[in-house]
């Protein structure tokens, strides 16, 4: 009898024990299974951060970058077409529109109705519409990007000096990851060197349009002379004065709608050359050549002994020959 | 009473047999997972890799730097991907075939296989495969991730898809 219970008892045991292993065997699995959804979204979640910090930092500017270089070389053309814009307001209407969409003019098209090809693929609106339908498909990942409500400025300041403009883009946006959104407003801003644009007021203003390409000049303003002044209008090139006069030349972004009012952080002044000279009494500054705003620097203009010949008859006003260091050679 | 000591010694031995082969199950199936995972682990850290290192960075392997010298490589701040882009962009696959062998060929384990694929949409612009039986396989991971890239002021290029995958 004795026997008995104990043989039951040692049954009991067996049968705990192997119960134990059969639990222990299916609760690893349920173990291993839930351990393993955290890397699934950790790794989820570091796909869309990764996704998301490279468009903020990289594609949005990136794109913006190339469309508005395209943007602002389809103005020109568009000007040395149509002329000059009609003021500050105009050129940022006209940029936001080429750079979004390739319209101009409230939709017209400056590829089909201008010529003007730049901007085939190269819009800005068309660089979001990819990255949304990648996104999808690659990483699916839904992107969308409020387009009917996008801001752009471009500009020239004391942030960008005389050679370099500025585009400012704000734009909301949203990344959906399945299991993170995120919801944002993003400021992407670009910088652009304008060496090598046309200017402007050499496309409209000459019978013949005159593609006069921005190049800085190596002197600084203590270095100008007869001889400095001869090889900055040999070599076509472009002075930014950094003194705080009030009679400063306009700047690169004022040129498009043909502005000769003074800009103290980002005027640009070349010398109109040989081949343009029309012999017309007018100080041979660029600005000053095709408007009248000089007139006020008095009213007389001067010979340069060295500059001025009988098939070139440079000028200068009374400013521009102090600014160049002419004086001795004014006459 | 032998009988009895003889059986009760036999039941033990037969639940310590149960017991151990228990244990030892459990053990393989767990000695099995990280056999999947490293191969996981590995194309999504090739494509992470590729994505963030530059190409100035591995400049020191000679194919790469001559590939800058003679103009080939023209942005050596690209990351290997975006450079591996522009050069599918810029129809030169020779060159992207041997800068992927140069620069991928001695980190990934020699015991993996390894494909990287550029596409622009459903189109195949590159396919780099090193190894064999990748339709046979048992475990086959694939990362993938989006490159683009620019070439001068005015030309931008992508986004392409390029994907990583590894096998064993």
């Amino acid at each position: 009898m004795a026997i008995k219970s104990k043989k039951g008892v040692f049954f009991t045991f067996m049968s705990i024990l192997v119960v134990g292993v059969l639990v222990l065997a299916f609760s690893s699995d349920v173990y291993v299974t839930s351990k393993n959804k955290i890397p699934v979204i950790k790794s989820r979640v570091k796909t869309a951060d990764s996704y998301l910090r490279n468009l903020e930092t990289s594609y949005l500017e990136t794109s913006l970058y190339t469309s508005s270089y395209n943007a602002l070389n389809s103005l020109i053309l568009y000007i040395e077409k149509e002329g000059f814009l009609t003021g500050e307001n105009d050129l940022n209407a006209k940029f936001k529109e080429v750079l979004l969409n390739g319209t101009i003019n409230d939709g017209e098209n400056i590829s089909e109705e201008y010529g003007i090809k730049l901007m085939e693929e190269n819009t800005f609106i068309h660089r979001l519409d990819k990255i949304e339908e990648m996104s999808q498909e690659v990483l699916h990942i839904t992107t969308n990007f409020t387009k009917e409500n996008i801001d752009t400025v471009i500009f020239q300041s004391n942030d960008t000096g005389p050679w370099q403009i500025g585009v400012n883009l704000t734009m909301n946006f949203s990344v959906d990851a399945g299991v993170a959104l995120w919801n944002k407003t993003k400021t992407v801003s670009i910088i652009i060197s304008i060496i090598g644009f046309d200017d402007p007021l050499y496309l409209v203003n000459p019978s013949v349009p005159c593609y006069h390409q921005i190049k800085q000049t190596p002197f600084n303003d203590t270095e100008w002379n007869v001889d400095t002044l001869k090889e900055h209008i040999a070599n076509a090139t472009y002075r930014h004065e950094s003194n705080e006069s009030s009679e400063h030349s306009p700047s690169y972004l004022m040129r498009f709608y043909n502005s000769a009012s003074p800009s103290l952080c980002c005027g640009i002044e070349s010398m109109i050359n040989e081949t343009l000279s029309d012999g017309r009494y007018e100080s041979y500054v660029d600005y000053c050549f095709w408007s009248d705003v000089c007139d006020d620097y008095g009213t007389r203009l001067y010979n340069i002994t060295g500059i001025t010949t009988s098939s070139y008859p440079f000028k200068l006003d009374a400013y521009h020959v102090a600014q160049y260091n002419v004086e001795s050679e004014a006459e | 009473m032998h009988k009895k000591a003889y059986f009760f010694t036999l039941d033990a031995f037969i639940a310590t047999s149960v017991i151990v082969i228990g244990i030892v199950l459990i053990n393989l199936a767990h000695t099995n997972r990280p056999y999947e995972m490293q191969t996981a682990f590995l194309s999504q850290d090739v494509i992470d890799t590729a994505s963030s290192i530059k190409v100035y960075e591995v400049s020191d392997n000679k194919y790469v730097n001559n590939s800058i010298e003679n103009g080939n490589i023209k942005n050596p701040t690209n990351t290997i991907l975006e450079q591996i882009g522009e050069f599918c962009y810029r129809n030169m696959n020779d060159i992207a075939t041997n800068f992927t062998k140069e620069v991928f060929l001695k980190t990934i384990p020699s015991e993996y296989n390894f494909q990287l694929l550029i596409k622009n949409g459903s189109n195949i612009l590159f396919n780099y495969t090193k190894g064999k039986d990748m339709e046979t396989s048992r475990v086959l991971i694939s990362s993938k991730n989006i490159i683009f890239g620019q070439i001068n002021d005015s030309t931008m290029w992508g986004p392409y898809t390029s994907e990583v995958r590894t096998w064993q």
